[in-house]
């Protein structure tokens, strides 16, 4: 008797994950500076979810948008608390010198060194807008902000990463 | 830099465009470790609020059980002892107490000594005394004691025509 509500909760989550754990991995991976940090990302974002099964709103998109901005919270606590900024600048930068000297290589550790200096808001909005395609409005619903703010970040994004891309080019 | 070329830097670089995703290990890892979270949180909520209120019944119960309200009522007080006696004028103007009154008087009220004190003041007797050519009238005496332990003396003269 008692089975009805956890197993409706687990079949739930099963479907939750099973709908969205390759999406939000591609977007952890494009937030954070590597693949681990991606993994964990996405399993925080998911535990949260069972913790908290009422706070996850019915709907494929409602509960896309959810998860979505719960990585991208999870990402602002991770920048906030590890002050990663720099260091995962430098630390990429490094990496692309030392172990990856193709240029496609140099190419993509210059560009996460650039989006790792950039705040998480930002930096979900480049990626969402600028790597997944998703067009502002999406972008907008799923990070539950206005449009004009969403506008507003990509416009200063632009500007940051043109000069970080041109500085780390040098 | 424009915008499209800046999109084109962006894509180049694209940290998600080499790597392959999760694989099936991983994926199995994770899922099991967020769908065995569920039961962990619903045992680890599901048992608090049954406690507390266990607990809090208990504590009221405990509460009304030793509440002062709850404890039979004292026996009701004692009548008060009323001893009239009539004496005669020159008598002492306060006759020792009887032994009824004094056996009802709790012990943690000792203040009034009455009868004790006449003896130790043989000067109002003698002031009594000395006036002989105005006898005073029989007065009636009556005394009672409270049930808290006050003692009362009331004298009235006595009308000889009743």
């Amino acid at each position: 008797m008692d089975r009805t509500r956890p197993q409706t909760a687990t079949d739930r989550l099963a479907r939750l994950f099973d709908a969205h754990h390759e999406r939000l991995f591609r977007l952890a991976r494009r937030l954070s500076s590597d693949r681990e940090e991606a993994r964990d990302l996405v399993q925080e974002a998911f535990l949260r979810a069972a913790r908290q099964p009422s706070a996850v709103p019915e709907g494929e998109k409602p509960e896309e948008a959810w998860l979505v901005r719960t990585l991208v919270n999870l990402c602002r606590d991770r920048f906030r608390r590890l002050g990663v900024r720099r260091q995962a600048a430098e630390s990429l930068r490094r990496e692309a010198a030392s172990h990856h000297p193709e240029d496609a290589a140099v190419a993509r550790a210059t560009v996460q060194a650039a989006l790792a200096r950039l705040s998480p808001r930002r930096r979900a909005v480049v990626v969402l807008h600028e790597l997944e395609g998703v067009a502002v409005r999406e972008v907008a619903r799923l990070l539950g902000v206005a449009e004009v703010t969403v506008r507003w970040h990509l416009l200063a994004a632009r500007r940051d990463l043109a000069s970080l891309l041109k500085e780390e080019r040098k | 830099m424009n915008d499209d070329r800046l999109s084109q830097l962006l894509r180049e670089g694209d940290p998600a465009a080499q790597d392959a995703g999760l694989n099936p290990d991983e994926i199995h890892t994770m899922r099991r470790t967020v769908l065995t979270a569920i039961p962990e949180s619903r045992s680890r909520l599901g048992w608090l609020p049954l406690a507390a209120g266990i607990a809090g019944v208990i504590v009221l119960a405990l509460l009304m059980a030793r509440a002062p309200w709850r404890q039979p009522p004292a026996a009701p007080p004692a009548a008060p002892q009323v001893a009239a006696v009539i004496t005669p004028a020159p008598a002492p103007a306060v006759a020792p107490a009887p032994e009824p009154a004094k056996r009802s008087r709790p012990s943690h009220r000792r203040a009034v000594r009455a009868p004790k004190a006449l003896p130790a003041r043989p000067e109002a007797l003698m002031t009594v005394a000395s006036l002989p050519e105005k006898p005073e009238p029989a007065t009636r005496e009556i005394r009672f004691s409270t049930s808290g332990g006050t003692r009362v003396i009331w004298q009235m003269p006595v009308n000889d025509s009743r």
